[in-house]
């Protein structure tokens, strides 16, 4: 009779033990791996350990105590990069009282408890940069994130990654003066005009130069400007129109600084001259109709901006957009592939490609030894609209297991 | 699980045939265990009870309630228990009829809060109901069972009314317990802050008139069935005759005209004929004594809704026998900066129903959830003078009897639904818990046991 | 003398007319065959390297090893996958206006409304779609009939395939009104025009009585709501919410209609309803929604496809341009399938179901003998998002060639050397 009960209470405490248990080494066994880094690996193996890739390539032994996921037949792929995404942040993008603003840091709104977490797992994104809003002409510094971790600083994997510029005129939806009224409040805005943009941009450097030339160092904002023209942060200039791509390389010619350009929607028009100064582009997100931009944005649209900037030489990131919250990558980068992009440079672009332009290709990007066990476990081909994320591993652990 | 069955299944295994299988044995018996236990809910149910309050008779302490397709088939202190019945123990704790809420808005959909000022009987609240939100769990959980939905304040008739069972059911028609129950209208609303007494006298002649035209109405759909009778007796008549020799020349008889039905008016018929009672929303003495005026001269079915001045005119009530529905009761001026409730008192309800009124309690929040208080409504009434019995009959029978499903649900006795709800002290008392909530014998709630 | 001139005249003559006959575009050919890689017929199992006979625009043969006429054209397409054009049983675009001020215009058709030239219908015959039934919008009680065109055509009669299909019913309350009194205005008017009918009838019969010629005409305006209620029109109600679609059924129900329901995202909540009744539905554009739970405040994904999928609905799907991929029938049920729906059941979805939905399936929806020679010829399986339309053909004839668009080259192509000027700012 004591047997019974000492067996029945095993049986249903068991199962919750095994689940407490956290293997040390983890071992992936696949059909496919895409590694981004080299050819792919048919029928190989990624061993893990400590949320790091320890090893990777075919004939490898697995140890004995590794928990194992077969994947079968399956295709595997590093996490997605996304290199402009909808922040997991409380709160308002953009703030409002000054048009200059480039201390404002978007890591200190970071919400780790933000719904918008769960979608971007979902999605196969591992590691995404965040940045302020697009009203402020200097907006401030964007960070580099990971969806995971209890506290904003478990998030943050790179810290002040790059100082937001916007050329384009979302600075003019601010608060305004409203027309022959007088100002709704205290804080009204200058820029009206582009022309206003500009010289706010080039003030700012003008400063900058000043201020560096007469050896001060008391003005945060201007040692973050400082900092950025001298390139030790990326700059990344916020632009739509060909024109305004125009004026940012010739700003970046002038003050003699690296760029890298963001949205560039009309980037299919200057693509050789975006490729002769080595400049990468971070795209925006996909839009069929002229009709979907703002007013004064262009008129026109190349639904293979990406294609003909990659053909061109340009180094492309393909991103969901940190407006559209429904896009899912994988599907963005099937569709520029159907539009004319090339299909290894298209899943390049969501992967390595991103990381290298956010400065953190040593630890994500790619399946390589020493890299973050950020891994996909895709049900087929990644650029197969039919395909589903089944699996996403983040640091060496399932973050997300689809039903 | 029962010790009962524990010891069987013991020695059951003690058998050595069974030993020698016993690992196939203990699976499968497991299996046939879950199995078995979740066939329960289709056999009859019994609840021993320390106090049952039945509501309509006094309350049987330490009795069995037996409950069977839904139904209560035996209630009292000597009821003979069948075989296979699931027995629930409340040996300490009370139990009560399922609570009604006779003012509520769960259910019905936030776009349908402000309707135009206009007389409108036709409209039924059903086709305004959201069988698909959550909230009425939250509700469930606090044991109301039922609710009384009705039309907005702002419409001077604003439509038919219906009672609807929390039973959670995504078919209207199975969470419909009555529909057309009552007719809502209000007279005396104010708008803002201000308050016309023209207004109102125009809000009461326009329902008067609508009566009247009702009445005439009647008068003429009556007299166009008869036109109607007699034409189909003639033709019928002349019909026969012509069939035959065509001896004489018969007139053929003459189609009578038409006669064109209203639905707003064979819904106020009803009310004339005292089929459906007529709800009306009237806070002030004035506005009260114009609707006791209404329901003299027209002699349909009353209940006066809110009635937050009654307790002034308590007598001129209890002489036309009019039903009360008191709600809020638990709120005061302060909260509800609105001119009718400028002379809300806490004890209207006990006013009422000690001048021998029908008195039912709602909640009347704005929102759906706000159902669940209904008990703090009933604790404050009888905290401010009503009689705790006649409280709790207030959310229970009462209201069932006003809207005509006291065949159903409403109190404890054998043939009605087995709507009921376990509590761990008397309902009225502010820190009682609800255990258990059941629905035509059905579980629908049951606390989890927490630390 | 004067013959010889005459003869040159004649002959003159006659050489215009060749020339100007050949000179003329592709002339509808009476026997056509095309010889695919690929031939997804919707209707049986899916055919490598077969051929389809077509005759006077409809198809005769389809099958491997099929002898060819020797009149007839070939339409060699060994690299190209052929499947029945899509079909969209539920669209509002296209028309001038999709909405009328007044809730009550059932008397009201889109064949009116139509607008051959608008970019809609070109960019629908680019993405495959052969057939479609254009219908009010959603903001009107009783909107109006439908029409099914197909997006050819520089007029709306070019264009018809079937006029008067379908009534617009919407659920959703307009301006002010409340759901009961939207629910009022409907079966009052049902009601005014039941009374109508009846005296009709009455005159009708009180006139046959005397022997006298009866020759008046149910009034133009009510004969679509008439037709309804006898079922020769399809209701077409549009559920903007959950809590509609128990009111659907009860229109339904009561008024005995034949009926389809077209559903808001909020409608998958209803599944459960929807499958009792074994009514077809038209899903929304957007197939994957992502929902705050209320108890638990956690975002879940809910995939609408196969809820209905899983409940055993038939469905049909529907199109939107504001979103990646929905612009696309096949991305749709791409994102079906993605998610476990059988493929031949989505295919389905975006062929043959929608053509029954509008009772147009006896000449499209899938490639069968005796049906319309209508299809697409595609660079690679369908549910592939790097295929491309690569011609359409209707009723034997090619409409469409993805070579010769020329809007679709200015949208993908590199654009021509953009002058650099010589100085900016």
């Amino acid at each position: 009779m004591k047997a019974y009960v000492i067996l029945l209470s095993f049986l249903l405490l068991m199962p919750a033990s095994a689940k407490d248990e956290q293997p040390e080494i983890m071992a992936i066994k696949a059909g496919k791996i895409l590694t981004m880094s080299g050819s792919p690996i048919t029928d190989g193996v990624i061993l893990i350990k400590d949320g790091k890739i320890t090893d990777i390539g075919t004939g490898i032994e697995i140890p004995e105590k590794a928990s194992v996921i077969d994947a079968g037949k399956k295709v595997v792929m590093p996490g997605l990069v996304d290199a402009s995404a909808a922040p997991p942040v409380r709160g308002d993008l953009n703030e409002e009282y000054k048009e200059i603003t480039p201390t404002i840091r978007i890591s200190t709104a970071l919400d780790p408890q933000s719904k918008v977490l769960k979608r971007i797992v979902q999605t196969g994104i591992t590691t995404l940069y965040i940045s302020p809003g697009w009203r402020n002409v200097i907006a401030g510094l964007g960070a580099v994130i990971k969806p995971t971790g209890k506290t904003p600083k478990e998030m943050i994997i790179k810290e002040d990654a790059a100082l937001t510029l916007v050329m384009s005129e979302d600075s003019l939806y601010g608060n305004q003066i409203p027309r022959s009224q007088p100002p709704r409040n205290f804080y009204f805005r200058r820029p009206t005009t582009r022309m206003a943009i500009i010289w706010m941009l080039r003030k700012s450097f003008f400063d900058t130069q000043e201020y560096v030339k007469a050896g001060e160092k008391d003005d945060p904002d201007l040692e973050i400007l400082a900092s950025a023209l001298d390139d030790k942060i990326p700059v990344r200039l916020n632009v739509r129109r060909a024109i305004n791509i125009r004026t940012a390389l010739k700003l970046a010619e002038e003050y003699d600084f690296q760029l890298i350009l963001d949205e560039c929607t009309e980037g299919y028009k200057v693509a050789e001259e975006i490729a002769e100064k080595k400049i990468s582009v971070v795209l925006g997100p996909f839009y069929y109709y002229p009709r979907n931009l703002s007013q004064y944005e262009g008129r026109e649209v190349n639904w293979n901006n990406a294609g003909i900037l990659t053909k061109a030489g340009v180094k492309v990131a393909l991103t969901s957009g940190a407006q559209a919250q429904s896009i899912d990558l994988l599907t963005a980068t099937a569709f520029a592939v159907r539009h004319g992009m090339p299909k290894d440079e298209a899943l390049k672009a969501v992967t390595i490609t991103p990381a290298e332009i956010l400065g953190v290709a040593d630890k994500v990007g790619t399946l390589e030894k020493g890299k973050d066990a950020d891994i996909l476990i895709l049900s087929g081909d990644p650029l197969k609209v039919t395909t589903r994320i089944e699996k996403v591993i983040l640091n060496g652990k399932t973050v997300y297991k689809a039903e | 699980m029962n010790p009962v069955k524990i010891e069987v299944l013991i020695n059951f295994m003690e058998n050595p045939v069974v030993m020698g299988h016993k690992n196939i044995i203990l699976i499968s018996s497991m299996l046939l265990l879950f199995t078995f236990t979740s066939a329960f809910g289709d056999q009859g149910i019994a609840i021993r009870a320390g106090h049952i309050l039945t509501i309509s008779d006094n309350p049987i302490e330490n009795g069995i309630i037996l409950i069977k397709g839904g139904k209560i088939e035996a209630l009292g202190q000597n009821v003979v228990l069948p075989e296979d019945v699931r027995l629930i123990d409340a040996n300490d704790k009370f139990v009560i009829p399922g609570l009604i809420d006779a003012q509520s808005r769960l259910f019905v959909m936030d776009s349908e809060l402000d309707e135009s000022r206009t007389i409108a009987p036709e409209l039924n609240i059903l086709d305004a109901i959201d069988p698909f939100i959550k909230e009425y769990r939250e509700v469930l959980a606090q044991g109301v069972t039922a609710v009384c939905v009705a039309p907005g304040s702002h419409g001077l008739i604003g439509g038919r009314s219906a009672v609807l069972k929390l039973n959670g059911s995504k078919n209207i028609d199975r969470m419909v317990l009555k529909a057309d129950a009552t007719v809502k209208a209000a007279v005396g609303m104010s708008t803002g802050n201000t308050s016309s007494s023209l207004a109102r006298l125009e809000h009461y002649s326009s329902i008067r008139e609508a009566l009247i035209a009702t009445k005439v109405y009647m008068q003429t759909k009556e007299k166009a069935d008869r036109e109607m009778a007699e034409y189909n007796r003639k033709k019928a008549e002349y019909e026969k005759k012509d069939s035959g020799k065509e001896t004489e020349k018969k007139e053929k008889p003459k189609r009578p005209a038409r006669f064109r039905s209203s639905p707003a008016s064979d819904v106020l018929a009803q009310v004339l004929r005292k089929e459906i009672p007529l709800q009306v929303e009237a806070h002030r003495v004035t506005d009260i004594l114009n609707v006791l005026r209404l329901a003299d001269e027209f002699g349909f079915t009353l209940i006066l809704d809110k009635c937050t001045e009654g307790y002034l005119i308590a007598d001129e009530i209890a002489r036309r026998k009019a039903s009360v529905i008191v709600g809020p009761v638990s709120t005061s001026f302060v909260d509800m900066p609105r001119l009718e409730y400028r002379n809300h008192d806490m004890s209207n309800a006990s006013i009422l129903s000690k001048n021998g009124i029908k008195t039912a309690l709602g909640v009347s929040g704005r929102d759906g959830a706000s159902s669940k208080f209904i008990t703090l409504a009933a604790a404050m009434a009888a905290a401010n003078g009503m009689d705790k019995d006649a409280a709790l009959r207030a959310i229970t029978l009462t209201p069932a009897e006003m809207f005509g499903v006291a065949d159903r649900i409403g109190s404890l006795q054998v043939g009605k639904d087995a709507d009921l709800v376990i509590l761990n002290g008397h309902p009225l008392d502010t820190q009682t818990r609800v255990e258990m909530v059941l629905i035509e014998g059905k579980v629908v709630f049951e606390r989890k046991s927490q630390q | 003398m004067k013959s010889k001139f005459y003869i040159a005249l004649i002959a003159t003559f006659l050489t215009a007319y060749v020339i100007n006959a050949s000179a003329r575009a592709a002339p509808v050919r009476k026997k056509l065959a095309i010889k695919a890689g690929s031939i997804i017929t919707i209707s049986g199992a899916d055919i490598k390297n077969g051929t389809i006979l077509i005759e006077d625009g409809i198809v005769k043969a389809v099958g491997k090893n099929i002898e060819i006429p020797w009149d007839a054209f070939v339409i060699e397409a060994k690299d190209r996958v052929v499947m029945p054009g899509f079909v969209l049983a539920h669209t509002s675009s296209g028309l001038d206006r999709a909405n009328e001020n007044v809730p009550e215009v059932p008397f009201l058709s889109t064949f009116d409304s139509i607008d051959p030239v608008s970019f809609y219908f070109e960019d629908s015959l680019r993405d495959g779609v052969v057939a479609m039934l254009v219908l009010p919008g959603n903001s009107t009680l009783l909107g109006g009939t439908g029409t099914v065109v197909k997006p050819h055509g520089l007029t709306v009669e070019d264009m018809l395939i079937k006029p008067y299909t379908g009534l617009k019913i919407s659920l959703q309350p307009t301006g002010n009104t409340s759901r009961m009194g939207h629910m009022q205005r409907f079966r009052r008017y049902i009601s005014d025009l039941k009374d109508y009918l009846e005296e009709y009838e009455q005159r009708k019969a009180d006139v046959k009585e005397e022997n006298k010629p009866f020759d008046e005409e149910i009034d133009i305006r009510k004969q679509p709501m008439v037709d309804l209620l006898n079922k020769k029109l399809t209701a077409f109600i549009y559920c903007d919410i959950a809590a509609d679609v128990p009111k659907a059924i009860e229109i339904h129900e009561t008024y005995k209609l034949n009926t389809v329901l077209v559903l808001g995202p909020d409608c998958y909540k209803a599944v459960g309803l929807i499958a009792q009744k074994k009514l077809p539905v038209i899903l929304p554009p957007q197939l994957v929604v992502w929902e705050t739970n209320e108890e638990t405040n956690e975002e879940e994904m809910k995939v609408i496809p196969m809820i209905f999928d899983k409940a055993g609905v038939r469905f049909a799907f529907q199109t939107e341009t504001s979103q990646y991929g929905s612009r696309y029938l096949w991305y749709q049920a791409a994102t079906a399938v993605r998610y476990g729906m059988k493929r031949e059941e989505a295919l389905k979805s975006i062929t043959l179901y929608p053509a029954q939905f509008i009772g147009v399936d006896d000449r499209l929806g899938s490639i069968q003998a005796g049906k319309e020679a209508t299809f697409i010829l595609l660079t690679s399986d369908p549910l592939d998002a790097q295929a491309w339309v690569d011609k359409v053909m209707i009723a034997g004839e090619i409409v469409y060639e993805k070579e010769k668009d020329q809007r679709l080259k200015k949208l993908i192509e590199k654009p021509e050397e953009v002058q650099k000027p010589k100085d900016t700012d």
